[in-house]
C-alpha cells in the first residue's frame, strides 16, 4: 500500500513536476498561492494521489495514510484536526473529489483556451496600442 | 484567426488521445498502480488537455522564431524568476511586440 502511494508520487513527479510544493510552502507563498491554486498540475496531482489511495486500501485506513504520509502534500490538510474530525472531513472530501477535480481541470483548460483566443483575436489592436 | 485557433485546438485533440494511451501502454505494466487502466487514462487525458491549453496560449503569445532566445534571455537576464520579468521579456521579444514593429504592407 505504501509502495502504491510512493508509485503515485513518482508518477506525479514525471507527470507534473510540482510534487515539491507542500502545503506549508504553498501557504508561505503569499499572494502567489492563488497561482498555485489554479494550476492544473496541482489538480492532476490530487486526482492521481487520491485515486490511488481509494483504489488501493480500505476507507478507514486512508485517514492514517493521509495523516502520516501525504497529509502535508497540499491537497488535504489533516494536520490540525482530531481523528474523528479528520475522518469525517476525509469522507466528505473523498466522496466528491473526482467530480470536483474534473470540473476544475476542465474549467482551467477552457480558460486557457479562451485566453489564447483573446490574445490571438486582439493582437492587431494590441500591436497598435503598444507601438 | 478563428480558423487558426480551431486548427490549433483540433490538432491537439488527437495528441491528447494517443499520447496518454502510448504512455500508459508502456508504463502501466511497469509501475502497476492500483487504479484501473481506464480511470488512469481518463485522468491523463484531462491532464494532457490542460497542458495543451497552456501550450496553445504560449504558442499564441510567443513568437516561435524567438522562443529559444526568449527562454534563454528570461533565464539569464532576470535575477529573480518573477512574473514581471517574464512579462517584460515577452512584451520585449514576443510575437505581439514584434508584430507591432513590423511594417504592415497587407491588411491584417
Amino acid at each position: 500500500m505504501h509502495a502504491a502511494v510512493l508509485t503515485a508520487l513518482v508518477m506525479s513527479i514525471f507527470l507534473n513536476g510540482t510534487i515539491g510544493v507542500t502545503l506549508a510552502q504553498a501557504n508561505a507563498m503569499g499572494a502567489a498561492r492563488h497561482v498555485w491554486r489554479v494550476m492544473f498540475t496541482r489538480w492532476g496531482q490530487e486526482m492521481l494521489l487520491v485515486g490511488e489511495l481509494q483504489a488501493s486500501t480500505h476507507h478507514a485506513y486512508q485517514v492514517v495514510i493521509i495523516k502520516s504520509i501525504v497529509g502535508y502534500y497540499g491537497f488535504f490538510d489533516a494536520s490540525d484536526a482530531s481523528d474523528e474530525h479528520a475522518h469525517a472531513a476525509w469522507e466528505a472530501y473523498s466522496a466528491s473529489y473526482e467530480r470536483r477535480c474534473t470540473l476544475v481541470m476542465l474549467l482551467i483548460a477552457l480558460a486557457l483556451r479562451v485566453l489564447a483566443f483573446l490574445c490571438l483575436w486582439f493582437s492587431p489592436q494590441l500591436n497598435q496600442a503598444w507601438r | 484567426m478563428l480558423a487558426l485557433f480551431v486548427a490549433k485546438c483540433g490538432v491537439d485533440v488527437a495528441e491528447n488521445v494517443w499520447q496518454p494511451l502510448f504512455f500508459l501502454g508502456v508504463c502501466y505494466s511497469l509501475i502497476l498502480p492500483a487504479t484501473p487502466f481506464h480511470r488512469l487514462y481518463a485522468k491523463l487525458v484531462l491532464l494532457s488537455f490542460c497542458g495543451s491549453g497552456l501550450g496553445i496560449l504560449l504558442g499564441v503569445v510567443l513568437d516561435p522564431l524567438n522562443m529559444t532566445i526568449t527562454g534563454a534571455d528570461t533565464v539569464l537576464d532576470s535575477p529573480p524568476p518573477t512574473l514581471h520579468s517574464w512579462c517584460s521579456t515577452v512584451s520585449r521579444e514576443g510575437a505581439l511586440r514584434r508584430g507591432g514593429r513590423r511594417v504592415c504592407t497587407q491588411p491584417c
